[in-house]
């Protein structure tokens, strides 16, 4: 476009403005395999509905990532991608992914920039934000717009999620925002979409400084019970210590510890520090697996706190299931060797 | 007045509930059948300092005096009474009297290694004739050139079981009876003649090792002579009078668990439709229990103010016991009632709490003795001398 | 080897119960803790100066109520504390709060390593450590479990996305410490004495650190508390083992627990 005819139309201030505004919603994306990561298409779909509601373009930003997943988030609702390559960036390093995509946001200006709360974006989005002296709200559980004001609504857990609040930067931009993966719904794909995807390739970026060395194979501490998101708790209705086993690697698969409650540890099967309830360990686990617990009291007033409670027991008028979040009617040890099972043949 | 807690009162307290939550109250029910406090125990409390509370550091000690002592035993009584009781007889008793009488060079060498927890302490009275009537006792101690030959038995001995060092009480001087009769040695249990007899089976804090020490012509040097020769009746009746305020604040603890636990309960238990804790009668015991616990906790904390400033505190401490024991004892058995049947349950902690607090209303001095303890103090300001 | 641990005193989330069918949040309980992770990033500090020597500074900006959060640290085996502690700094907004600390942090140079928590557990937050490594221009390293030194050579266990992966960083370095990390030890009863009776807590004011009242400007606002809705209890399922499982399993995806 002829840029003095659009100068001559909008005044030369107007357009001054236009240059420096920040303007368009960008999502830092992620490729895990095949494609994208289905926190990555969700938070595009989000983007999507923001961006028409302020009537800007929504851009994607990969790093070292195949043109094919470029052309992914735009079947997700991006309408631009930007592919970053360069030395430095071929795989994680926070000083050289930071640099680049500072750049790219420099030249861009962004009004907002989203990440997933993945171990990825809780690298750049601080340092970057930190950078632009900008916002930036962690682990969002939804997103909005204040049209009014044009400026991000942030919904932020609090107390670890007991709560939420809503946050707002009316001023600052661009604004930052790293959201939970998995709270978002799973948009639907448009192949058909229309979009351009842009390499974007730089050639003096920073080195790491931290060098990654690969998994860690040694033990780690396991935490006590009382700060452990997850626990598969036995009772006396486990039958046995095969059921009991059966138990231990089910919450070794949910990366959660073992309990039991007093009947179990009056049978040997757990120890002093494994219980659970008025007279052991009080807990506030995010999941509580109880197999073959009745639920008296006692033990009830241990797991008070718990996000999630999830009963097995054969018999129907056990106390614990008006507590449950869902109550199985089921031989705890059967329920237990197929939860196994099953989880052995998903892919991780 | 003043009755706030000094900042750095708060964070002990936190820490030593943080550390009687998490290492010893899931314990306290093996404790309490396996009829042990287990060694690990006492080594992680001795490592935070919890074996020398009252004590200067100079010699070990965490520095904290009697007010920190109290707020451990406070704490400790909450989740377990024999852990308590184990403490209390080496803290409050038996290394007490070696803190109170000893020389500089004795609490160097005793008292160190006692407040660090490296040793374990008892304190030697009664005997099996010698219990309320202490100036009864027959242990004999006879000089022998420089040293004194250790002869007697020792009954219901706390932490007879496990102590390193022992306070022991013997008669120096038949003739002489309590004022001059009686002195107080440091003996140490691995000396040739020191044995552990009788090992009672209780009824309650069964995890505290309790029995009969018996002395076989031991030969004790004249430096182990705690205090001054012929006034061991003091160094005992000074020793008891400030363990009965830290026992008090142990029955404190008690008495709060068992309000804390009757709450829980009757928020939880439903009869008749509706959680009990709306019952009127609940809520009366309850209103009971919290009153009488927060007329014992002004007497406790009060009491080791006096102690710390330096005050005659023989009543109060008296008092402290006295009225600390009954409390308990009450408190604890009305949260059995209310649990009901389950209260008498050996699967829930009120039942050992209730057969743990029974011994606070008899050891360090029967209640009867504390009555005659603060009448005689009382009297005596009234111009009367009373007799035992 | 110089250690600063920058801590955050929070009111403890045991003793605040929300009412999500009434929508109100109730503080039963006021007490004051240091934040769970940044207690765990103190511990980590202090195991690095058991191996092998080191002068740990505890920092913390926050009310004059952080005092006893210091105090803390240096019953816990901190050397020295400072708090930031100013009625300009009130109501302060993350960016800011991260800004000053990295002010003070610069103003307590040289030294090796930058420790903080992860995460907040009251806001939640979780910005903090990676802002100071940006403003300080040190190389981060987060989400960290274990701390060990080898040869000059900071060697982390850290979690990436969930799993254990080893990382190594030269010095100066920042490393947020994982909520998950060891448990911090009990402080002794001595020292908690002495951390009262005879340490010193310094205190800066925003003066001191040269912040400006237009640095000090919130840019974050309010606008309100959602409260998720409340458990939907007591449903009650039964069927064959595989079935169950697979219900339980459909719920455990259905709340992002596996």
């Amino acid at each position: 476009m002829d840029l003095d005819f659009l100068q001559s139309l909008m005044g030369g201030e107007e357009m001054a403005a236009a240059e420096t505004a920040y303007q368009d919603i960008w999502v830092v994306g992620e490729v895990s395999g095949e494609g994208l990561t289905p926190a990555t298409r969700a938070l595009l779909g989000k983007a999507r509905d923001m961006a028409n509601a302020l009537g800007v373009y929504v851009k994607g930003v990969l790093f070292s990532a195949p043109e094919s997943a470029g052309s992914e988030m735009i079947s997700y609702g991006a309408d631009t991608v930007y592919l970053l390559e360069g030395a430095g960036l071929e795989s994680f390093a926070v000083e050289p992914y930071a640099e680049a995509l500072a750049r790219q946001i420099e030249s861009g200006r962004p009004e907002i920039v989203l990440f997933n709360a993945t171990s990825l974006g809780g690298e750049l989005a601080p340092r970057l934000a930190a950078r632009f002296r900008a916002p930036l709200f962690t682990h969002c559980m939804d997103l909005g717009i204040d049209e009014a004001q044009r400026a991000l609504l942030a919904t932020v857990p609090r107390l670890g999620g007991e709560y939420y609040e809503i946050l707002i930067s009316p001023s600052l931009r661009p604004q930052f925002a790293t959201v939970e993966p998995g709270v978002l719904p799973a948009p639907f794909a448009d192949p058909y979409r229309f979009g351009s995807v842009e390499r974007v390739t730089f050639d003096d970026l920073p080195a790491g400084r931290v060098e990654m060395l690969g998994p860690y194979a040694g033990g780690l501490p396991e935490p006590p019970l009382s700060r452990s998101r997850v626990i598969v708790c036995v009772g006396r209705g486990v039958q046995d210590t095969e059921g009991v086993e059966l138990a231990r690697r089910l919450a070794a698969k949910l990366g959660g510890q073992l309990a039991g409650t007093r009947g179990a540890l009056d049978e040997g099967w757990i120890s002093e520090e494994q219980l659970v309830g008025m007279a052991g360990r009080t807990v506030r686990p995010a999941l509580y697996i109880a197999c073959g617990v009745a639920g008296a009291i006692q033990h009830m007033l241990g797991i008070a706190k718990t996000e999630c409670l999830i009963a097995i027991n054969t018999d129907p008028k056990a106390e614990i299931f008006p507590y449950a979040d869902l109550g199985v009617v089921a031989d705890a040890k059967a329920v237990l060797e197929e939860l196994n099972k099953k989880l052995d043949n998903t892919p991780a | 007045m003043d009755f706030t807690l000094p900042k750095e009162y708060e964070l002990l307290r936190r820490m030593i509930r943080d550390f009687a939550r998490q290492e010893i109250a899931p314990l306290a029910k093996r404790v309490d059948v396996q009829e042990e406090v287990p060694r690990e125990v006492i080594r992680k409390a001795a490592e935070l300092g919890m074996m020398g509370v009252p004590f200067p550091q100079e010699y070990g000690g965490m520095g904290a005096g009697e007010l920190g002592y109290c707020i451990l035993m406070e704490e400790i009584g909450k989740v377990c009474t024999s852990t308590a009781t184990v403490i209390g007889a080496h803290t409050g008793i038996g290394a007490m009297a070696i803190y109170l009488d000893g020389t500089p060079e004795q609490k160097k060498k005793y008292l160190t290694p006692l407040a660090r927890g490296e040793k374990i302490a008892a304190f030697a009275l009664t005997e099996a004739n010698a219990g309320s009537d202490a100036a009864a006792i027959r242990t004999r101690a006879v000089r022998d050139g420089d040293d004194f030959i250790l002869t007697g038995s020792k009954m219901f001995i706390t932490n007879g079981p496990i102590a390193d060092i022992v306070s022991v009480m013997a008669v120096t001087d038949p003739s002489l009876g309590p004022r001059g009769g009686i002195t107080a040695f440091i003996v140490e249990m691995d000396w040739k003649g020191c044995s552990v007899g009788k090992v009672e089976d209780k009824m309650g804090i069964r995890g505290s090792g309790t029995s009969e020490l018996i002395f076989n012509e031991v030969r004790v040097p004249k430096e182990n002579i705690l205090g001054q020769f012929g006034a061991g009746f003091v160094t005992f009746m000074k020793t008891l009078d400030v363990g009965r305020v830290s026992l008090g604040a142990a029955c404190l603890g008690g008495a709060q668990a068992a309000l804390e636990r009757s709450i829980q309960w009757a928020k939880a238990r439903t009869q008749f439709g509706k959680a009990i804790v709306h019952n009127q009668s609940i809520q009366w015991m309850i209103a009971n229990m919290a009153t009488e616990i927060e007329a014992l906790r002004s007497l406790v904390y009060r009491t080791a103010w006096m102690v710390d400033t330096g005050q005659p505190f023989t009543r109060y401490a008296a008092m402290c016991k006295l009225y600390g024991s009954e409390v308990a004892s009450r408190c604890i058995s009305q949260a059995v009632q209310i649990y009901g049947a389950l209260g008498y349950s050996r699967d829930v902690e009120v039942e050992r709490m209730f057969r743990d607090a029974r011994i606070a209303e008899i050891f360090e001095g029967t209640n009867e003795i504390q009555r005659i303890v603060i009448a005689s103090d009382i009297m005596r300001q009234e111009g009367v001398r009373i007799s035992p | 080897m110089r250690i600063v641990v920058a801590i955050k005193q929070i009111l403890d989330p045991e003793g605040i119960t929300v009412n999500r069918r009434r929508e109100r949040i109730f503080i039963n309980r006021e007490e004051r803790i240091i934040n769970p992770a940044d207690k765990c990033a103190l511990e980590a500090a202090l195991r690095l100066k058991d191996a092998h020597g080191a002068e740990v500074i505890a920092l913390s900006l926050g009310k004059p109520a952080a005092d006893d959060a210091l105090r803390e640290a240096l019953a816990m085996g901190a050397d020295s504390a400072v708090l930031i502690s100013d009625k300009a700094l009130a109501g302060m907004d993350a960016p800011t709060a991260a800004m000053v600390l990295a002010r003070a942090i610069e103003r307590l140079a040289p030294f090796d390593l930058v420790l903080a928590g992860q995460t907040a557990a009251d806001t939640g937050g979780d910005q903090t450590a990676g802002r100071l490594a940006e403003l300080l221009g040190l190389p981060q390293v987060l989400q960290a479990l274990e701390l060990s030194l080898d040869g000059g050579r900071l060697q982390v266990v850290r979690l990436w996305d969930g799993k254990p992966v080893r990382a190594a960083v030269s010095l100066p370095a920042l490393v947020a410490v994982s909520p998950l990390a060891p448990p911090a030890r009990y402080p002794h009863g001595a020292r908690i004495m002495n951390a009262y009776r005879q340490m010193q807590v310094s205190v800066w004011t925003a003066q001191d650190l040269g912040l400006t009242p237009e640095e000090l400007t919130p840019n974050i606002e309010s606008r309100g508390q959602v409260f998720p809705p409340e458990r939907e209890l007591g449903t009650v399922v039964e069927g064959p083992p595989a079935q169950m499982a697979g219900e339980i399993l459909s719920l455990l995806r259905m709340r992002r627990l596996i």
